[in-house]
């Protein structure tokens, strides 16, 4: 759920609220995050953009799949904790995030939805815990820039490139598993079911990287002639 | 209604583990169309150097995210 005022107290800065609830399963486990943010987004330039975010989550670890309303009528049955990954017993029960996030992206895209033309250059720097509170202390570094050649007869070749670190820096804190990198799906490499073209359990569970590296290469091309 | 080709050249790394230029790599083909419903995609990408255990392909489908 998103509240966004794009002109707050009449200024070119403009003001979100999200609220969220959202479950993702990894085989053998799940995570549960409850929490909000409030953004805070500014135009430096037409084409430079930067925002600072507050966010406080809860994040749930569990392998309690069988209390699942679409997995537990599966017959699905939980898997020992004992049987999980170490990383992921590690890291069963509840913790909490208190993160602030600067974004700056500079985007010369000519549409939003299908460019021909143009780049997108995006850095994110996430810094939890510490003086913030909560009980995750780690930082996150993410760098995703896109470019879109047009070629001919409106076909486009983009290629993408995308880098990212993340590190508990305090000893005995913890990077949760879902802030990793997982990498391998339709959203990063094709190809690869989610997660898998990164660090797995024995039993193919994804558990995330600790950084990641990946370019994505492009040729799109209209099935039928675009009418004009 | 579009047609893509790729190649995706991609890793996560682990703790411990330093960041280099081995990436898995996969290539493949994509079905695109801007729907009512927002952005659909079906892609097939095989995986070019497949590890035990590991399918040589990957069917996917993704709605409502942008490419």
């Amino acid at each position: 759920m998103t509240f966004r005022e794009p002109y707050l107290f009449d200024e070119a800065v403009s003001g979100q609220v999200d609220l969220f609830a959202r479950e993702t399963f990894f085989v053998s486990y799940f995570e549960e995050r409850i929490g909000g943010d409030i953004v805070l987004g500014k135009w430096f330039s037409e084409y430079l953009s930067g925002s600072v975010s507050l966010l406080r989550e809860r994040l749930t670890i569990s392998n309690d799949l069988a209390s699942k309303l679409f997995l537990g009528g599966g017959g699905t049955t939980n898997v020992p904790v004992s049987d999980l990954p170490p990383l992921i017993q590690q890291q069963i029960g509840t913790t909490t995030t208190d993160a602030i996030i600067l974004a700056i992206a500079r985007d010369t895209r000519d549409l939003y939805l299908d460019p021909s033309n143009g780049a997108r250059y995006g850095f994110t720097l996430e810094f939890a815990g510490g003086p913030l509170g909560g009980t995750n202390d780690f930082y996150k570094a993410t760098g995703d820039s896109v470019w879109y050649f047009p070629v001919v007869w409106d076909t486009v070749f983009s290629p993408r490139a995308r880098l990212g670190v993340a590190h508990a820096y305090e000893s005995g804190s913890r990077l949760p598993v879902g802030d990793r990198f997982f990498v391998g799906g339709i959203q990063t490499v094709r190809g690869f079911t989610f997660g898998r073209a990164g660090p797995t359990a024995s039993d193919f569970s994804p558990l995330g990287g600790a950084s990641s590296s990946s370019s994505i290469s492009t040729i799109s091309s209209p099935l039928r002639p675009t009418s004009r | 209604m579009k047609g893509v080709a790729f190649f995706d050249y991609g890793k996560g790394f682990d703790d411990g583990e330093s960041l280099s230029l081995n990436l898995r790599p996969a290539t493949g083909f994509e079905l695109r169309w801007i729907s009512p419903f927002g952005p659909l995609r079906l892609a097939y990408g095989f995986n070019l150097h497949p590890r035990t255990g590991e399918r040589p392909g990957q069917f996917e489908f993704s709605v409502g995210t942008l490419f």
